[in-house]
């Protein structure tokens, strides 16, 4: 029953996990549009790989994978043309109590450096372990945990004063 | 609560924003790309599981229906070859002129005149196999017709 692809299940699963592996693709490429493009793609590729509901990891991997495939095919010029003509999208969704707050501490993440960024993603949205997110980035497990513990300590050196 | 779980706290109460409503449209149009694939997927299990094992069985089968095939001839042709190697040969032979019938004459385009001759010759042939055995004797007719150069004086 978990792995049928009726419309329900499969318009379920993508909202229940859809934001997550945005977040990611986002993290992962230059512009909205590729990280539409390859959520789109590593979502029908994991399903297809899984026969059915894939894993979270699963899905992370293709994500990253995808991007990379893009970054080394793409040409970064157009890339970076495109992203100049392309609204800027939330990569966080507004809370309506602190806005203020939390684009502060949306700006801080998305300003980490992407190895930080890529670990902080997946562990505090993509609910991964830190073995999981050794495999899927393709680091020991100890330097998986020191980028998150390292990323932490950036973002606290940056909000500094911010009353979170 | 230290600073780094401070953070950690906050970080939880930051939502990844809501997939865009078009990109939501165009997974749900992508669901029939992954069923349609799964379809795929199992004829490709079936096609796996059972046609290509039957076919390479077939290929199998059939390489060595040929092969055997093969080597049964080539079995064959050392039979024969053993055949070739006790073939009779002649070990005598002689020829006798049995007629010899004028059929005309013609002048050929140098003006020499030939007489044309029919002619039968009886052929007697003696044959051994060369591994020994009884001698064979054969006789056959053979007719020519031969030009024969006519002498004038």
């Amino acid at each position: 029953m978990q792995n049928e692809l009726s419309p329900d299940a499969w318009r379920d699963w993508l909202r229940q996990n859809g934001a997550r592996f945005l977040l990611y693709s986002r993290h992962q490429t230059r512009t909205e549009s590729d990280a539409e493009d390859i959520v789109q793609e590593a979502i029908v590729e994991s399903w297809q790989r899984a026969g059915g509901i894939p894993s979270d990891a699963l899905v992370f991997s293709t994500i990253r994978r995808r991007a990379i495939d893009l970054a080394r095919s793409g040409d970064r010029r157009v890339a970076r043309e495109r992203a100049e003509g392309e609204p800027e999208q939330e990569w966080f969704a507004p809370d309506i109590e602190d806005r203020e707050t939390q684009r502060i501490l949306a700006d801080a993440v998305k300003s980490l450096q992407p190895n930080y960024r890529e670990v902080v993603t997946l562990k505090g949205w993509g609910g991964l372990t830190f073995q999981k997110i050794a495999e899927i980035t393709g680091v020991p497990l100890n330097t998986a945990a020191s980028r998150y513990r390292y990323a932490l300590e950036e973002l606290r050196q940056n909000l500094k004063g911010v009353a979170l | 609560m230290n600073e780094p779980d401070r953070i950690e706290e906050a970080l939880k109460k930051l939502q990844p924003g809501a997939m865009p409503p078009h990109l939501m449209a165009r997974l749900t149009v992508a669901r029939v790309q992954v069923a349609s694939r799964k379809v795929e997927a199992r004829w490709r299990g079936a096609l796996l599981r059972w046609f290509l094992p039957i076919a390479a069985s077939a290929c199998v089968a059939i390489g060595t229906f040929f092969w055997l095939e093969r080597n049964r001839e080539s079995s064959g042709q050392v039979v024969s070859d053993g055949a070739v190697e006790h073939r009779p040969v002649p070990v005598e032979s002689e020829d006798f002129l049995v007629t010899a019938r004028p059929v005309g004459i013609l002048v050929a385009p140098n003006q020499r005149p030939y007489r044309i001759m029919e002619v039968e010759w009886l052929e007697h042939e003696t044959v051994r196999t060369d591994a020994g055995g009884p001698a064979l004797h054969t006789a056959t007719t053979r007719r020519d017709v031969i030009p024969v150069a006519l002498e004038l004086y």
